[in-house]
């Protein structure tokens, strides 16, 4: 949706900064033919320029050598793709999938706590009055205004041994007395939530404004409540909503790795630092750029799986972007 | 009619008036500067603008691989100075990436301390000239941890500090595999597959104490160090210099660990297709200018290899913390560098201490 708007926003801008000649012989379809190069040009500029020719790049690195130093160099190889496999000079190791289990891991918590959370949340802003909702929605969007590293910082604060919060945790022997809960699992999950959240809850409340409320009015005349309620008349109608944020929440999650590391006192690497490093601190960019495409073919797969899903559960409607 | 008129007039006023900037600009020279962040006195920078009527462009990194990166990436020939640490020195010169000094450019090279004149490293200071230096100690607040030996063992053995969050620095693995050796008795400086398979044995162990609070380098580690977050860890002496000066971490406490510990040295070199390599040597001998050397440590806090700038230096830089005794001397080492195929090696072992 936000897609749509921003190159309809821009071809508008485009239109009215050029004056092109209206000539009296210019055809329908070839004024269909320009609607359609300034409305899907400008996408398919960003799509080529950011994302294919980068992936090109990517993938021709990926099968050369890499010499002493780590700079790719010829001649081609598969190598690259045996270290993903777990080869390295010092024989094979389980490493990689491990790595790649951790980070999956980790997109499943960011997910499922942020789904957790958004419910109640969308339904607590849908009740109340119209006016002041887009406030509240405001205050949800606002925190992701600033850079993660800065937010997660915040947290490693607020959680440190000096923090209210840990004191709470001292006093109920949660915490070893002289450690704060950041570094820990707790911190993380708590660091991973707060950065995603609003990727869940924007997605669920576009589908939950459309809710069909006289379904819920149908289910109340049949005595469902509580739960079953929620679970027959809302659920269903919210799934598209759930899926988009789904896919927003779970996709960077999977590749972050600024709050494991400072959240979770860096005890293991996840795949997006594993990648970073290959280009910075232990240089081997052939080796960096073959996870980096291994890592693009799963996500595109799970994209895929989603859209079959989506489109076997969401009914009618498909997961909304 | 009358607005065109205007219009055109306009144009021409303010083409009139722009040409000759344009004109200008071209003129001065620039010197593209790429060096650590808060690392050179602003107030030097303006000194050498005006001395040769130049303009410089500083652009900041914050570690040796994100420079070494940007210059793999085709800085090379965008910058004209940058600032590698002694040990990347041979990586940068094995991959073409900088390009051999002039000396007969660099008259003020002969101010230099002896020991860094023609070092180990890049022998015949064929590639870089030293631009400041220090040393990589232990900090620990006393408060928390009490009187610990004056060694490794304040980091690595889990009974000097069993219960405080302590962290290590992450970087390329240099420092950390060398301290480790160092501790367990293999010398600071070694360099053979088996000690640093020991020494990655020893890490791995250390990182899965409870108190292990992460891979930090030493800046980030001193700014967690004064904010409480972190009991104990490794740290540049400059750091620590800057923080006692300015009355933000008084009550920490500094030392060197009797094992041995790094010498480091940060170098001033030309990137192999830098715009203005002219320039460039201008501007390392202004740097290694006495006068110049010690505005440059007074104001960083950093130590100066400038024997010609010592006498200048004021405060703290003149404790031993900053100009080590006879007895420091001999515990200090200057970080092996790399070469070929043990570089790759080194690397495999880091990766698999982090996984």
């Amino acid at each position: 949706m936000f897609f749509r708007k921003r190159t309809a926003l821009l071809g508008f801008f485009l239109m009215s900064a050029s004056s092109l000649p209206q000539t009296a012989v210019q055809t329908e379809s070839r004024a269909r033919a320009f609607r359609l190069w300034i409305t899907a040009g400008p996408g398919l500029f960003w799509i080529i320029l950011f994302l294919l020719i980068p992936s090109a790049v990517l993938l021709g690195i990926g099968f050369l050598s890499s010499n002493d130093y780590g700079s790719p160099v010829m001649p081609i190889t598969s190598q690259p793709f045996q270290q993903v496999a777990g080869f390295s000079m010092l024989g094979w190791d389980d490493g990689n999938i491990i790595i790649f289990l951790r980070s999956l891991e980790q997109a499943g918590i960011a997910t499922v706590v942020t789904a957790l959370l958004a419910y109640p949340l969308v339904f607590f802003i849908m009740t109340r009055p119209e006016s002041v909702r887009p406030l509240l929605m405001l205050f949800i969007v606002l925190p992701s205004w600033t850079n993660q590293v800065v937010r997660t910082y915040a947290w490693l604060e607020l959680l440190g041994p000096n923090a209210p919060l840990t004191w709470v945790a001292h006093a109920l022997h949660i915490v070893p007395p002289d450690l704060g809960i950041a570094p820990g699992s707790f911190a993380v999950t708590t660091g991973l939530a707060y950065n995603y959240l609003p990727y869940m809850i924007v997605p669920l409340y576009a589908s939950a404004e459309r809710l069909d409320w006289t379904l819920v009015e149908a289910g109340r005349d049949l005595y469902a409540s509580g739960f079953k309620l929620f679970w027959h008349t809302v659920f269903p109608q919210t799934i598209p909503g759930l899926l988009s944020g789904i896919i927003f929440v779970a996709i960077p999650a999977f590749g972050d790795y600024v709050v494991p590391q400072l959240l979770g006192g860096d005890r293991a690497l996840m795949i997006g630092s594993l990648i970073a490093n290959q280009f910075t601190e232990t240089p081997d960019w052939p080796y960096g750029a073959a996870l980096t495409i291994i890592m693009l073919v799963f996500t595109a797969a799970g994209l895929i799986a989603f859209r079959i899903l989506s489109r076997r559960l969401g009914g009618s409607g498909e997961a909304t972007i | 009619m009358i607005k065109m008129r205007i219009l055109l007039a306009g144009c021409l006023l303010a083409m009139g008036m722009s040409s000759p900037r344009i004109a200008q600009a071209a003129e001065t020279p620039v010197l593209n500067l790429f060096i650590w962040s808060s690392y050179i006195d602003p107030a030097l920078i303006t000194a050498f603008e005006k001395k040769y009527n130049v303009k410089v462009v500083e652009t900041d990194y914050a570690s040796n691989a994100e420079m070494s990166a940007k210059l793999k990436a085709g800085g090379d020939a965008q910058y004209d100075v940058t600032v590698p640490s002694s040990y990347y020195v041979p990586e940068l010169a094995a991959e073409g990436l900088i390009q051999p000094i002039d000396h007969s450019q660099v008259p003020n090279y002969k101010n230099l301390i002896a020991k860094f004149q023609n070092p180990s490293y890049d022998p015949g200071d064929k590639y870089s000239m030293p631009y400041q230096t220090g040393t990589t100690g232990i900090v620990y607040d006393p408060a928390k941890i009490k009187n610990p030996p004056q060694s490794w063992a304040a980091l690595y053995d889990p009974k000097v500090n069993p219960n405080f969050p302590f962290v290590l620095p992450k970087g390329e693995g240099r420092d950390q595999i060398a301290s480790a050796c160092a501790y367990l008795g293999l010398g600071f400086t070694c360099s053979t597959k088996e000690d640093w398979l020991k020494a990655a044995k020893l890490i791995v162990a250390t990182k899965k104490r409870a108190n292990f609070a992460g891979f930090v380098d030493e800046t980030p580690a001193r700014d967690q160090m004064k904010s409480g977050l972190i009991a104990i860890s490794t740290a540049y002496n400059g750091d620590i210099g800057q923080c006692y000066a300015d009355g933000s971490c008084k009550t920490l406490k500094y030392f060197l660990p009797k094992e041995g510990t790094e010498q480091w040295v940060d170098t001033m070199a030309i990137p192999a297709h830098a715009p203005n390599p002219k320039l460039a040597l201008e501007f390392i001998n202004f740097i290694l200018d006495g006068a110049n050397g010690a505005d440059l440590s007074n104001w960083n806090q950093y130590a100066s290899p400038n024997q010609a700038s010592q006498s200048a230096l004021t405060g703290i830089l003149q404790t031993e913390m900053f100009t080590p005794s006879a007895a420091d001397e001999k515990i200090l080492y200057f970080l092996p560098p790399l070469e070929g195929a043990q570089y790759k090696l080194f690397n495999s072992i880091w990766t698999s201490v982090l996984q």
